[in-house]
């Protein structure tokens, strides 16, 4: 027969059982995408461009092998240019001198420093819909087998893509859980109702934020863990000795 | 090593089959196809990211259409027949090669991409059609839909055309898979070959793909008034359109069947 256990601490558990089953992969699966891609195909750089939320911007993570190995942040239209001719198209698109597109290395060369030669870019996408474009940047063109890159590149961002649409929908239910848990009280519809049945107390006492920074101590090293367990026991320690 | 898209290995010379001349009383001959024909009073729309007018490679546009979506009207489209820049470079890159082959023809800017993501397939699906009603005797389409839920209506323009006697010319995806609608039969679907040569091309004994064309490494015009280097069947299709446009001045009112069956006699590899 199992402990009954306070509804915060049920809320609690909940939530971070969830936060670490649903962790965000985001910035990390790009840039180990983005790296991995470069490998794969011996290039100087790799740019992974995302779509915003709203579909009207590519939002570029490169990945060099300089001492500045990864570089984020550029933005720009996701119908215009190479990227966006293949984010329009559905179509991967190799390029072997792009000197002659005088707009397209500025805009590269300003966010990476780095001036591509050559490019490779195919679609990130899933049967649903479209994430992004991966770009390879002045690939070795010696490696064996690389007669077929335009098909390789197409498989990697086939497999990018859903893993990328897996995160996306791992962060979608975490928010969800987490916009559920915060607003329990004020929230109509359906899954708050079935989140209320489910879990019988609401996060008066800032649990799920208590929970979060669980979250994002399962991320951090032993260490770190080691070291907020000892702090969390000590806090607990002095309350119930305030209690008594 | 060199690059190629799908489709394109069995134009490699290593693989190219010999096609067998059609078994005519007297052979088809390109002097008799082409004459000295550059394609005048030929129709031929580009449908793609627009087409940079000024760009020298190019020498001139003779008409405009641009479309995007906007889900507040019924058909969820909206044209603006106007003058418009290419945001890209692919466009301008096509009507170019179409020039350099027809310099005489009349080049229609058809622009489906370069505005917005949502609605792809419809606005591709009503530049097409524009295409169709404009009065062009040759479409070229460097670009395709992988989503098989545009294959009905794909399939309709590609009668439509192939029954107003247009000729539609189109390039198979650069990756294996669905590519509409380059491979149904009622189009010519056209890969790239080796060789930069614009007058060369190669019949294919097994379609879907029809045609070989030059479209590995090769150098064509994009935005800016410059020019880039690049590998992709996009760029063997505006071959065959440009060569489409000098047959057809030629021997106006020729149906699409006919047309392809006199490509495919006039093709390098034919013995």
């Amino acid at each position: 027969m199992s402990e009954e256990r306070p509804p915060e601490r049920a809320i609690a558990s909940v939530a971070n059982a969830l936060s670490q089953a649903l962790a965000p992969l985001g910035d990390d699966l790009v840039d180990w995408t983005a790296r991995t891609a470069r490998a794969v195909f011996g290039a100087a750089a790799c740019s992974i461009a995302l779509l915003n939320d709203d579909g009207s911007e590519l939002v570029f993570t490169t990945a060099t092998g300089g001492a500045e190995s990864v570089v984020s942040g550029l933005r720009l239209p996701s119908s215009e240019g190479i990227a966006g001719w293949v984010a329009t198209t559905g179509q991967p698109l190799a390029v072997n001198d792009l000197s002659g597109d005088a707009r397209f290395a500025a805009n590269v060369a300003s966010s990476t420093g780095y001036m591509p030669q050559a490019i490779l870019a195919s679609p990130i996408e899933t049967d649903e819909h479209l994430l992004g474009v991966i770009e390879i940047l002045d690939r070795d063109a010696t490696r064996a087998g690389s007669d077929d890159d335009l098909a390789l590149l197409s498989l990697f961002a086939r497999q990018a893509a859903l893993a990328l649409d897996a995160a996306t929908r791992s962060r979608q239910i975490g928010d969800l859980v987490v916009a559920a848990l915060a607003g329990l009280e004020a929230a109509d519809g359906e899954v708050p109702a079935a989140m209320r049945a489910a879990i019988p107390a609401r996060d008066e006492d800032g649990m799920a934020e208590l929970a979060a920074a669980f979250a994002d101590l399962a991320s951090a090293g032993p260490r770190e863990r080691s070291l907020a367990v000892s702090l969390l026991r000590d806090v607990a320690g002095y309350t119930r000795e305030r209690r008594r | 090593m060199t690059l190629r898209p799908a489709w394109s290995e069995v134009f490699a010379p290593e693989r190219l089959s010999t096609v067998r001349a059609l078994p005519l009383p007297e052979p088809l001959t390109r002097q008799w196809a082409f004459g000295s024909s550059a394609g005048a009073g030929v129709r031929v729309a580009v449908v793609d990211s627009g087409i940079d007018a000024d760009h020298p490679m190019v020498g001139g546009v003779q008409g405009w259409a641009a479309f995007r979506a906007d889900e507040a009207t019924p058909s969820g489209v909206v044209c603006h027949e106007m003058e418009h820049a290419d945001l890209v470079g692919h466009g301008t890159a096509c009507a170019g090669v179409i020039r350099s082959i027809a310099p005489d023809c009349d080049l229609l800017s058809v622009r489906v991409l370069g505005e917005r993501l949502s609605g792809r397939g419809a606005v591709f699906a009503a530049g097409l059609r524009w295409a169709l009603d404009s009065g062009a005797h040759v479409v070229n389409c460097s670009l395709s839909t992988n989503r098989t839920n545009y294959a009905d209506l794909f399939h309709d323009i590609a009668d439509a055309a192939a029954h107003a006697g247009v000729v539609v010319v189109c390039a198979v995806n650069n990756v294996e898979g669905t590519s509409l609608p380059a491979t149904f039969a009622s189009v010519i679907s056209v890969a790239a070959h080796e060789g930069r040569d614009p007058m060369r091309w190669d019949a294919n004994p097994k379609p879907p793909v029809d045609f070989g064309a030059p479209g590995i490494e090769v150098e064509v015009a994009w935005r800016g008034g410059g020019t880039i280097v690049t590998t992709g069947n996009s760029f063997a299709a505006p071959h065959i359109a440009g060569h489409v446009a000098r047959l057809l001045a030629e021997h106006p009112g020729l149906m699409p069947y006919e047309v392809k069956t006199i490509l495919r006699a006039c093709a390098d590899n034919v013995h």
